[in-house]
Formats: structure tokens, C-alpha cells, sequence
């Protein structure tokens, strides 16, 4: 599992954690039933305050992602496995955008933005 | 320096050819020595020197086959595969000097005690065999040393070996990778198996009442079990401060320092033949968390030794382990 942050976005890194886990998860490198690592390692090598991972675990537990256990910290669910159905639709929709002259950032904003107009 | 065409020829010959022949000529001596043993002679002695246990003459050519062919034939077989496949290193041409060493060793001291016990009364008096195992070790280690040197030398070979292009961190970007590694599941329940075998043996004794040999089974199952758990589970991460690799539970600990790589490669790992086995080993110039064959991280210190992790998504860990490396080369720390 790859976590990447970057200070200088304006994304806090809260979200930024949660999104790096959501993509391991769709592209399957997390799998349901996986315990995710414990918060304050996470923490630690990443050089960000342990409540702000604590938060990017539950972010993804509001989402269903993760099960927050007793004694067990953070497992992942099987709702994380049903993400990667979503991968073919991604990279089919992607290759349409590159097609058109869209960059990855350029489709996700607008994505972002459509989807944000109609919830 | 390019490998010799010939290591796999000095292979067979020193670890198989030579080892038969050795078994051949202590088969034939033993056979010739035969009807002049008594039909009964010493199994084990005490620190004494004497004689405390016996049984079969049989034993002479039963250990001949156990330490002369058996042995070396199963080092072989860790290592023919993987030099048949084009891997050289170090450990392979240990591999083979073990093989001869062994046989060697083994040869002296059967036929050696075989030839001491010719023409001895059933009962006794024993002759004095220290002087034989003395020679077979001396001999053993003398004639593996030999086949060790003897051999070409063998320069680390892996086919499958590459040096991914370093993760491109942005200068106000932070990472961290994390992955477990753990034997297999069959080899987890080889060993629970083993275990509970292990445990039945213990109170099968204890509850026969005998102690003397049920609480050291049972002592020896706990620090067997202890082992396991240090050594078939891991969990490795690569972050700012370098790779590391923790036990389960919690120690051992393997590291090097982001400051301290000097290259970084992605490996095919062959267990058997590069480390002789599974687990926590030790090979020539490295040190590996081998959990299985297949691909593996291996991290070069600036001294030149490795650590070799066999972890699945070895690219991602060495593309940002490469990241780090260069990140610490950049901005040295200054020590406070």
C-alpha cells in the first residue's frame, strides 16, 4: 500500500490519505479482510500529527470502507473489493478524455464538479 | 568478471560425483569388513568415551547412506535448479564444498569405525573410536575447504534482477509504502501441524509421569513456537527514514537507513539456492527475510552487504525507497 501526500496542495492531507487508501483499494493492492496498518505508524512515516490519519480511517469508515474494531484497529470491508469494478469504467473513460486532449486532472475536476451538481 | 561455463560441470563433480564414489568405496569396504563385526556394536558414547548405548552392526552403512548420499544429494538439489537456470552467487559454490565436506566426513567416520570394530568379540572390549571422529571432522573440514576454493569463483548472477527508475517526489511530497510478508499458508500449517504433534508428544510424557524427558519437549516446543512467530511474518515499510522490517511480534528488526543505501534492485529470489532455506537467513554478504521464491526488494548498504525482502509489490517499495535515497544523499543531517 502506497501513500503519497502533498503539503503544498490545497486538498488537506486528511483527504489526501484517505484517497491514496481508496485507490489502493480499487486497484486491488487492498483487499477486503487486510487490517490497515495502525494510525500512529502511518503517522509517524508520513511526519503528519496521528489525528489526521485518525481521521482519514474515518472518513473511510463513514464510507463504508474500513470496520473500526476493538483491539483489531481499522479492517477492510468487502465494499472496498466491489471498488475495483469501478477501475475498467475508469480507465475506459480516461482513454475517451486522452482521445479528446483531456488531461487526468482536467477529467477529474470535471468529474468532481458534475457529480458534486447533481448529489 | 564473467562466470566460468564451467561451474555446473565443478558442481556435479565435487557435489555428486565425488560424494557417490565415496559412498561406493564405503559401501564396498564395509561389505568386505562384514562377516569379521560383531553382530552387535556401540551406538552411542558417554563424555567418558564409553560405550552407553547399542544396537545393529547395520548402523555403518545406514549412516553412510544417510550422511554420505542423502545429505549432499538434498544440497544438491537446493542448488542444481537454480544454477541450471543460469543463477550464480557465492552460496552455491558453498552449497556444493558443504556436499563433498559432509561426504567426506561421513566416509571417514563410518568406514573408519567399521574398520576399527573388525574382529571384536560380541560384548566388548570397544576400541577407542575419538580418534576416527577426530579424523573424519579434520578430514571434513580440510577436503570442504578445499572444494570451496577449487571451485571457480561464482559472481552474483540474477537473471530476473533490475533497477526500477526512482519515484518522482516532489519536494513537498511525503510517502510511505507498507506491506506484510508471510510464509504461505501450507507452510503455516505445516508448522501448526508440527506444533500440535509436538504438544501431544510433551503430555503424553508429562501425564505418563515421565518428567525428564516431557518438560524439556515441552520447553523446547515453546522456544520452537517463539521461533515461528519471529520468524515467518513481516511487516515491511519504506518511508522517509529507510526500509524497515518487523516481526509480527515486534522483534526482530531489520533496517537500512535511507543515508546508508547505496543501490536498490528488484530480485527473483531462489530460497534454496541463494540462502539455503526459508525464513531469517544468512547468505554470503547478506542477510534475507526469504518467506518465499519470487520477487523480492534488495537494498545494498554502502559497505556492500544486502538485505534481501521477499515482498509482494517489490517495484513500488524500490522505486520509493530510490526516491529517499536520493532525497538523503541531497541534504545531509547534521548531527545534534
Amino acid at each position: 500500500m502506497l501513500i503519497r501526500i502533498d503539503a503544498s496542495s490545497d486538498i488537506s492531507i486528511f483527504e489526501q490519505v484517505a484517497a491514496a487508501i481508496r485507490t489502493d483499494m480499487a486497484a486491488g493492492r487492498v483487499r477486503p479482510d487486510d487490517k490497515l496498518p495502525s494510525a500512529r505508524e502511518v503517522a509517524a512515516s508520513l511526519g503528519v500529527n496521528l489525528h489526521t490519519v485518525l481521521r482519514a480511517y474515518q472518513v473511510l469508515r463513514d464510507e463504508g470502507l474500513v470496520d473500526m474494531r476493538r483491539g483489531r484497529g481499522a479492517v477492510v470491508t468487502s465494499a472496498a473489493g466491489d471498488l475495483t469494478e469501478l477501475m475498467g469504467d475508469i480507465r475506459s473513460l480516461g482513454t475517451r478524455a486522452a482521445a479528446l486532449g483531456m488531461t487526468p486532472d482536467a477529467l477529474a475536476s470535471l468529474v468532481r464538479d458534475t457529480l458534486r451538481s447533481t448529489t | 568478471m564473467r562466470n566460468s561455463r564451467y561451474v555446473v560441470r565443478w558442481t556435479v563433480a565435487l557435489g555428486m560425483i565425488v560424494p557417490a564414489a565415496l559412498a561406493a568405496t564405503s559401501y564396498a569396504l564395509q561389505a568386505a569388513w562384514w562377516d569379521s563385526l560383531p553382530i552387535v556394536v556401540p551406538h552411542h558414547w558417554n563424555f567418558a568415551g564409553e560405550p552407553d548405548a547399542f544396537g545393529s552392526r547395520a548402523s555403518f552403512p545406514i549412516a553412510t547412506t544417510v550422511i554420505v548420499v542423502a545429505l549432499p544429494a538434498l544440497l544438491m538439489a537446493f542448488a542444481l535448479p537454480g544454477l541450471l537456470r543460469g543463477r550464480r552467487g557465492p552460496t552455491y559454490r558453498l552449497l556444493t564444498a558443504f556436499a563433498l565436506g559432509m561426504a567426506v566426513l561421513g566416509s571417514v567416520l563410518t568406514t573408519g569405525d567399521t574398520w576399527l570394530h573388525r574382529g571384536i568379540a560380541e560384548g566388548g572390549p570397544w576400541p577407542s573410536t575419538t580418534g576416527v571422529s577426530v579424523g573424519a571432522i579434520v578430514a571434513g573440514v580440510v577436503c570442504g575447504t578445499l572444494a570451496f576454493f577449487a571451485q571457480p569463483r561464482q559472481e552474483l548472477m540474477r537473471p530476473d534482477m533490475h533497477t526500477p527508475a526512482a519515484l518522482n517526489l516532489g519536494e513537498q511530497e511525503r510517502a510511505v509504502w507498507m506491506h506484510t510478508t508471510a510464509i504461505p499458508v501450507w507452510g503455516r500449517a505445516g508448522l501448526a501441524l508440527g506444533a500440535g504433534g509436538f504438544l501431544a508428544g510433551a503430555v503424553g510424557l508429562l501425564a505418563s509421569g515421565n518428567a525428564t524427558a516431557g518438560v524439556p519437549m515441552l520447553i523446547a516446543l515453546v522456544v520452537v513456537i517463539l521461533s515461528a512467530a519471529m520468524a515467518t511474518a513481516f511487516r515491511v515499510r519504506v518511508d522517509q527514514r529507510g526500509v524497515t522490517a518487523v516481526s509480527m511480534v515486534g522483534w526482530p528488526r531489520f533496517a537500512v537507513v535511507a543515508a546508508d543505501v547505496a543501490s536498490v534492485a528488484v530480485v527473483r529470489v531462489d530460497g534454496l539456492g541463494e540462502f539455503g532455506g526459508f525464513g531469517i537467513r544468512s547468505g554470503v554478504g547478506a542477510t534475507g527475510i526469504i518467506m518465499r521464491n519470487g520477487m523480492a526488494l534488495e537494498v545494498t548498504r554502502h559497505n556492500g552487504k544486502r538485505l534481501v525482502i521477499t515482498v509482494d509489490d517489490a517495484e513500488t517499495a524500490a522505486a520509493l525507497l530510490m526516491a529517499f535515497a536520493k532525497r538523503a544523499r541531497a541534504t545531509p543531517s547534521v548531527s545534534p
